[in-house]
């Protein structure tokens, strides 16, 4: 620090001038106290009302998003196509309803034949060009329930009757 | 709580209220009229942090408050202040005393610096802060604040060089 940076120094110093607090000063300080009290508070509330009305606004879009975000469903394709055929029984497997209606039909069966025995239920229910198509599956259908009775009820009447039958008539020819 | 409050912030302002207008008055380069207004607004902003910083140190904080707006005043203009050639109300030293003479002079000076410069001249050597604390009042980088401070300097040896005459 030289000289006259000394000299600056002194100069901002001595130069002071004694200026009390007045009363003047002591009211204004309060108005303005207040006057920026009430700023605060009007900044205060203008936030608030910006904040709710942002956040009502984006719950507002935001379930919009979500669906136009969602998998949409396959398109409706048309009752009459030629193509319809090979898909029918590929659909009908997959869906539930059409298991719950087939046992009405091979009640002896139960459980097992209900794979087979479901295009005959769901043919109906869904669409008509399926029909078509279901009576090779309700073919195996109604051969298979006989094979799964074969092993339990057939074994009591009809073999005795028959090998009775052509021992009979062996014996009486 | 709040009558506390108000005590212990009236107190304080009563007594330092004539050194801070005096820095105030330095800061704007003599303009009293702005100089209380800046106070003013630095009370008011005081009195708000009050709780926070009360009890630990309000001068500084006021001090920061002032510089800040001081050196931002060019920017947002609060008045218009114009350099000229010729010192505005130059003091005759015939029928004043030597002091009011000295203050008007000086107070003329500073008003032809530029608002951070000024700032940072009066910090440096009024508040006889070091160049980092300076740099931290102004809210600028060290090399900015001493930058500020040492053309400030440079301008005002050149306002002041037949005032203040270089010594041998």
């Amino acid at each position: 620090m030289d000289h006259f940076e000394r000299e600056l120094a002194r100069m901002m110093r001595d130069t002071q001038e004694t200026t009390p607090f007045e009363p003047r000063h002591q009211t204004r300080l309060r108005s303005g106290v207040r006057a920026r009290r009430r700023v605060r508070a009007a900044q205060r509330a203008v936030g608030s009302v910006l904040a709710v009305a942002g956040l009502s606004l984006g719950f507002f879009l935001l379930p919009h998003d979500r669906v136009d975000n969602r998998p949409q469903a396959p398109l409706p394709r048309p009752a009459v196509t030629p193509t319809l055929p090979t898909a029918g029984p590929t659909r009908t497997p997959d869906t539930p309803p059409s298991a719950t209606i087939s046992p009405t039909g091979t009640d002896a069966t139960g459980s097992s034949t209900t794979p087979t025995s479901t295009p005959t239920g769901s043919s109906t229910a869904s669409d008509p060009p399926s029909t078509d198509t279901a009576p090779p599956p309700s073919g195996t259908a109604t051969s298979g329930a006989p094979s799964g009775h074969s092993t339990s009820t057939p074994t009591t009447t009809p073999p005795t009757t028959e090998t009775s039958a052509t021992v009979g008539t062996a014996d009486s020819g | 709580m709040e009558q506390s409050r108000a005590e212990g912030f009236d107190g304080f302002v009563a007594a330092r209220w004539s050194a801070l207008f005096h820095l105030a008055c330095l800061l704007v380069g003599g303009d009293r009229h702005r100089a209380e207004d800046l106070l003013q607004e630095a009370m008011v902003k005081l009195w708000f942090a009050w709780p926070r910083i009360g009890e630990e140190a309000p001068e500084p904080y006021v001090r920061k408050i002032l510089a800040r707006a001081a050196a931002r005043s060019a920017r947002r203009r609060w008045w218009g202040e114009r350099p000229v050639e010729q010192l505005p109300d130059r003091a005759e030293v015939d029928d004043v005393s030597a002091a009011v003479a000295e203050r008007s002079r000086l107070e003329a000076a500073l008003s032809q610096l530029p608002p951070a410069q000024r700032a940072a001249v009066v910090l440096r050597y009024y508040q006889d802060l070091p160049d980092r604390q300076v740099a931290e009042v102004l809210g600028c980088p060290v090399g900015t604040a001493r930058s500020h401070a040492s053309r400030g300097v440079a301008r005002l040896r050149r306002i002041l060089g037949d005032v203040i005459e270089p010594v041998g």
